[in-house]
């Protein structure tokens, strides 16, 4: 089976119906022994300090043969993804294109061509991945409860991160990754909920160091909400297949994603968020915007390399919490 | 029984002592400090005041840079930002305010709204922002920390990111044949350029400043015409945060 990497979350209903193995570039590298030594990798080939550790990480994750081709996201991501793609291409590895759109008007249209292109580009086509979209509906129903458990405080805001991130590609085998989460799913739905009492929701691409998710429960938080890994598993229940990736926020403008957030900081009741932010990633600016629209305390963080969250950005969550605590609680 | 509030900052450990309705301010430098009052026993850390000349039943409230890869076993210890606020909030009676701390290793930015805490920024990473910076240009200069506190007409910009890297930019800047005041006017205003976003995201009726860098009149002076708002200075700024552990 040829293993399909992408740079970040495609309709990876495309890559089933192609019979590609999908596989998340992104968590091959973060998931491997070392992820440390894949940024090295990278640099020691020639990659800038000054770009996000995810580029290194994929590019090193690709050029050792994670996998046999590659889809990159060429808009509504990185930029750094053209010059990547180049740079696979350039070492003879197959890459396909999938763009999001930037403006609002046409979204539906653009992202109906962008889904027959990439499916033909993969030899199958869009109706054929209707049979995936049914075997992921089941899926995609179950990380909504999930996602719910995690409100109720039953779910941990890790196991939340971990398989909402996870169903980017459902680790490669859908059936494996379906059993895991009824398995949890079912050791949740037993659980006392958590009598952590600041509820805290994460904002952001997915922390480079996932351990501020303990270090928050041990402080007495819990974490209720996992912006874009939520996003990531595709919570639209839209019956059109298609508009489902016209309502998934990520890839479109901060105000679109801002207005997912306003929505579920008030349902959840929120008392402060964590906005991630990965050094010389783009997308810090906008952490510009979310402050002056977001109505409860934000606490930006920023991540660049693997590994655990550093002292300093201890003592910034310590106090962010003792100071909502002092608030709200 | 009496009680003290120590700062263990990365420069000076900073201490309030209150005896009798009186404090008392101390100061050790901090690797000085650690040798001479902070034991390990049984695998625990101890402050050991007794050697500091405090009485053994003395309650201890400490903060500081390090918070979380150190805790003594006979100590309270708290967050600085914590210590930081309630030091200015007991200060000045105010209940809304911007408190900017500069110390040796790190800037802290409290915004203080209602009397209480509702956000705070800090510099991230790099020190050139802090007292270190200053100190280190200070050697290169051969000047003191009280002639570079004067100095603030025609600042040479400085431009680079890092510490580090300023300190070799302040070396051509001698080599180019700027003045000692100008280049110490240039360290001064690329700390107060700094400061100026993490001030900048509040909005607030005060500010004052505290910290050991809150000495560095030049600094401040150029930081409030670049807010367009005064700046107050606390009194013996240097002291704010262990003067506010005494409330916890």
């Amino acid at each position: 089976m040829k293993r399909i990497g992408f740079t970040t979350t495609i309709p990876v209903e495309l890559v089933m119906a192609s019979g590609g193995a999908p596989c998340d570039l992104n968590n091959v590298f973060i998931t491997s022994e070392n992820p440390s030594e894949y940024i090295d990798f990278a640099e020691s080939e020639g990659l800038p300090r000054n770009i996000c550790a995810w580029i290194k990480g994929i590019y090193t994750a690709v050029v050792r043969g994670a996998v046999d081709e590659v889809i990159a996201v060429t808009e509504g991501d990185c930029s750094n993804s053209h010059a990547l793609a180049e740079l696979f291409m350039e070492q003879g590895i197959p890459v396909h294109s999938f763009a999001y759109p930037f403006g609002k008007s046409d979204r539906l249209s653009f992202l109906k061509n962008e889904f027959e292109g990439l499916a033909s580009s993969l030899g199958t086509t869009v109706g054929v991945a209707m049979e995936s979209v049914k075997r992921t509906d089941r899926v995609r129903s179950k990380l909504r409860e999930l996602d719910r458990l995690t409100v109720e405080g039953r779910v941990t805001g890790f196991e939340n991160h971990i398989t909402l991130v996870s169903s980017t590609d459902f680790n490669g085998d859908i059936d494996t990754y379906e059993k895991e989460l009824d398995a949890l799913l079912y050791d949740a739905r037993g659980r006392e909920p958590s009598t952590n009492s600041i509820r805290i929701g994460v904002l952001g691409v997915p922390t480079i160091f996932d351990d501020i998710y303990a270090f928050l429960e041990e402080r007495g938080a819990q974490v209720v909400f996992n912006e874009i890994q939520r996003q990531f598993s595709i919570p639209s229940t839209n019956p059109d297949y298609i508009a489902r990736y016209a309502e998934y926020t990520y890839p479109y403008d901060v105000f679109t994603r801002l207005e997912d957030i306003q929505k579920q900081v008030e349902e959840r009741k929120i008392h402060g968020l964590i906005h991630y932010v990965q050094s010389f990633c783009y997308r810090q600016m906008q952490d510009i915007t979310m402050r002056k629209h977001l109505d409860v305390p934000v606490l930006t963080v920023e991540g660049d390399g693997p590994g655990g969250i550093d002292s300093r950005t201890r003592i910034r969550v310590e106090s962010f919490l003792e100071m909502l605590e002092a608030k709200h609680v | 029984m009496s009680r003290v509030g120590i700062d263990l900052g990365s420069r000076y450990v900073k201490a309030a002592v209150l005896r009798d309705e009186h404090v008392k301010l101390l100061r050790w430098d901090t690797a000085e400090f650690y040798r001479s009052f902070v034991k390990r026993r049984g695998g625990e850390l101890y402050i050991e005041l007794a050697a500091a000349g405090l009485p053994d039943d003395t309650a201890i409230t400490a903060t500081g840079y390090g918070r979380n890869l150190m805790s003594f076993a006979n100590a309270n210890v708290i967050s600085e930002i914590k210590a930081h606020f309630r030091g200015a909030l007991e200060a000045t009676g105010e209940s809304d305010f911007i408190l900017v701390d500069v110390g040796g290793q790190d800037s802290k930015v409290i915004y203080v709204k209602d009397g209480y805490i509702e956000d705070f920024v800090m510099n991230d990473k790099c020190a050139a922002s802090t007292g270190r910076f200053l100190e280190n240009a200070c050697s290169i200069l051969h000047v003191s920390l009280d002639e570079l506190s004067a100095m603030k007409d025609k600042p040479v910009k400085l431009s680079s990111t890092c510490a580090i890297f300023s300190e070799s930019e302040i070396i051509g800047k001698i080599a180019e044949g700027c003045t000692t005041e100008e280049i110490g006017a240039g360290v001064n205003e690329s700390i107060a350029r700094r400061l100026l976003p993490l001030i900048k995201r509040f909005r607030a009726p005060r500010i004052y400043a505290a910290g050991g860098v809150a000495a560095n009149g030049a600094l401040f002076s150029m930081l409030s015409d670049m807010v367009d708002k005064e700046i107050d200075i606390l009194p013996e700024s240097q002291y704010n945060g262990c003067r506010g552990c005494l409330f916890y």
